[in-house]
């Protein structure tokens, strides 16, 4: 490799950055961590999974039921009827582990690699960086999760139309269900991200997030008496799911509180992490 | 202008930086040397504000760095290369922290042709060799055209061209009048790049002073000259008043310079076939200044067989000598 010609001590400097010296702000931290963020591989598998467990699981669920409909009897086919939404958004429980993981690697992978000693030398101020990572991440997860639930919803409305079981957007709670699944998808990623600031590297954060939104969920149900009842309610994934289902049900907060609570999980999630990353040597 | 100012830092029970105070001043080349485990990484972190010091501080132009209001075009650091993301390619990583900072674009080209790099621009850093992951942190230190610039062992891994464009390069930098440390095991390498030393053993400070004072103190020269007229020339350099030892065929003359050895024998008429001068081993002296506090010495070892027979009479070069040219 030939190397050019070093800066002599006459010569004017080579690489002289001529014009006012810009003060870097958030913004310009955004549009960096959004060039980070496209030019990673497991950002694009990660999403792509994403998409594909909605849209695969919305079709096989949908198929699934339209097939074996028939040869329900008339009580279990009463026990159990058909609800459009929640079979057309059945793959939100896979998905949610897809981007979760996905928030979660946006802050280890710098860990694991040394890189987040280039970032934070580039920007000491730490919880910029932290607030770049988040905009992007839930941005980019928040559109990508809409796509997803969109697609999915009308796919599996396609199928379930041949027996007459599809709902329509304008229908009560279902375009506020599709939304929320979007809605609830991008959190997830940020709850990722708040576990993966904690933690710091992708195998923990990754263990805890699916223990904490996909393990422990269902096992709160078995808790005992009212106090059992509460946090069953308000535990992760349970609390953000609400958004993305239609009907109401004893079990479930309303869609909007239950939404409100998960996003109060990410923001103390995030809010520890940035506590923590400030503190802490890299 | 980098201060340090009773700084300390401890990891558990490693005092790695013991109350360490310096100035690094713009204009110089200033030589950051420790053995092993002295401590010149974790000083330089504290520096741009990686690691918290437990103790102390470290300024950058009169404040902590991490509040400068513009970060790269205040400082250039290269703490260690492979602190990347190994799967981004080197012109996105180079992007992504000019974007940091709200440097145009234009930067990292500016930084890949500097540092030789732009063939490999489009390449992931994975496959990257030592040497040009070290090059892609010169580069990163460069974008923000910083007023300081701070590198730890920029040498390693580079090849000898590698080393002696880092030589100029630094050389260059401090000609412009930025403040520029840079850290080293190596003190020949040192005597040729660095205007200034600061010497640290176990996290202390050993010795802060200018690099003329270190080979006066240190580097004793003594100048060779080989005649075919040896026997002539020896009487001539005693009357001059130097001390001249016939060491196999060449003379070894304490006391008097290369200029005036070869003045005088061209005031004889007298042929000489070589001339140059003989510094004692800066390596030496560093390991002598250091002696006390290396952590992690080699044990003693028999010297190798070799090492007893006397040096080829014709080469300059001998076991941890340094020749520097008249
Ligand atoms: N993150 C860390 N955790 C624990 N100990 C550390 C850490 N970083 C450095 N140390 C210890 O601090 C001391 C100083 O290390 P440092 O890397 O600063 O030395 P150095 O002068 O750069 O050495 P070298 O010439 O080998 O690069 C060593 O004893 C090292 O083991
Ligand atoms: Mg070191």
């Amino acid at each position: 490799m030939t190397l050019p010609a070093s800066p002599t001590a006459n010569a004017a400097s080579p690489f002289a950055l001529d014009g006012p010296v810009h003060h870097p702000t958030t913004l310009d931290v955004v549009r960096s961590e959004w060039l980070k963020l496209r030019t990673v591989r497991s950002t694009f598998w990660t999403l792509a999974v994403t998409v594909v467990v909605m849209v695969g699981f919305s079709v096989l669920v949908c198929a699934a039921q339209v097939a074996t409909w028939d040869q329900l009897t008339a009580e279990e086919q009463q026990a159990n009827p058909i609800n459009g939404v929640s079979s057309a958004l059945a793959g939100l429980s896979l998905a949610q582990l897809a981007v979760v993981v996905l928030g979660v690697m946006v802050i280890s992978s710098e860990y694991s690699t040394g890189g987040i000693r280039s970032t934070f030398t580039a920007v000491p101020r730490r919880a910029r960086v932290v607030v770049g990572k988040a905009v992007v991440l839930g941005l980019s997860t928040l559109v990508v999760g809409l796509v997803a639930s969109f697609v999915a919803f009308f796919v599996g409305q396609l199928i379930l139309a041949t027996k007459h079981f599809d709902v329509a957007l304008g229908d009560p709670d279902v375009l506020r269900a599709v939304l929320g699944s979007g809605l609830y998808l991008a959190a997830c990623s940020l709850f990722g991200l708040g576990i993966g600031l904690i933690v710091r590297n992708t195998g923990g954060g990754v263990t805890i997030s699916v223990a904490a939104l996909f393990v422990l969920p269902p096992l709160t149900a078995l808790i005992p008496g009212t106090v059992g009842d509460q946090i069953q309610k308000f535990i992760t994934s349970n609390a953000g799911q609400s958004v993305a289902a239609t009907g109401s049900a004893p079990d479930r907060l309303g869609p909007w509180v239950g939404y409100l609570v998960f996003t109060v999980w990410w923001l103390v999630l995030i809010g520890v992490g940035t506590w923590l990353v400030r503190r802490r040597d890299v | 202008m980098i201060e340090v100012e009773a700084l300390t830092k401890r990891y558990g029970s490693t005092l790695a930086v013991d109350d360490l105070s310096f100035t690094v001043r713009p204009g110089l080349v200033t030589g950051f040397l420790g053995p092993n485990g002295a401590g010149k990484s974790t000083t330089m972190r504290m520096v741009v504000g990686l690691d918290h010091p437990t103790s102390g501080t470290a300024t950058i132009n009169g404040r902590p760095y991490a509040a400068s209001p513009a970060p790269l075009r205040e400082v250039g650091a290269l703490i260690d290369a492979k602190d990347v993301h190994g799967g981004r390619s080197a012109r996105n990583h180079l992007r992504a922290v000019a974007r940091s900072n709200g440097l145009p674009d234009s930067r990292v080209d500016t930084v890949l042709g500097l540092t030789g790099l732009d063939a490999v621009a489009g390449r992931r850093i994975k496959g990257f060799s030592l040497g040009m992951g070290q090059r892609l942190g010169i580069a990163t230190a460069l974008l923000g055209d910083p007023g300081v610039v701070m590198f730890d062992e920029p040498v390693n891994g580079l090849d000898p061209e590698g080393i002696l464009w880092i030589r100029n390069l630094l050389r260059g930098l401090a000609a412009e009048g930025r403040t520029v440390l840079v850290s080293s095991h190596l003190m020949s390498e040192m005597a040729q790049t660095a205007d200034h030393l600061i010497v640290i053993g176990r996290g202390r400070l050993l010795a802060d002073l200018s690099m003329t004072d270190f080979l006066e103190q240190n580097g004793r020269t003594h100048v060779q000259v080989k005649s075919p007229r040896q026997d002539d020339l020896a009487p001539l350099l005693r009357a001059a008043g130097g001390t001249v030892e016939p060491d196999h065929d060449v003379l070894a003359v304490h006391g008097l310079t290369c200029e005036q050895v070869g003045d005088i024998a061209a005031a004889h008429g007298l042929a000489l076939h070589q001339l140059f001068e003989q510094r004692a081993s800066l390596e030496a002296a560093f390991m002598d200044m250091t002696r006390d506090s290396v952590e992690y010495g080699s044990g003693s070892l028999p010297p190798p067989p070799d090492s007893a027979l006397p040096p080829p009479p014709d080469s300059p070069d001998r076991p941890g000598a340094t020749e520097v040219a008249p």
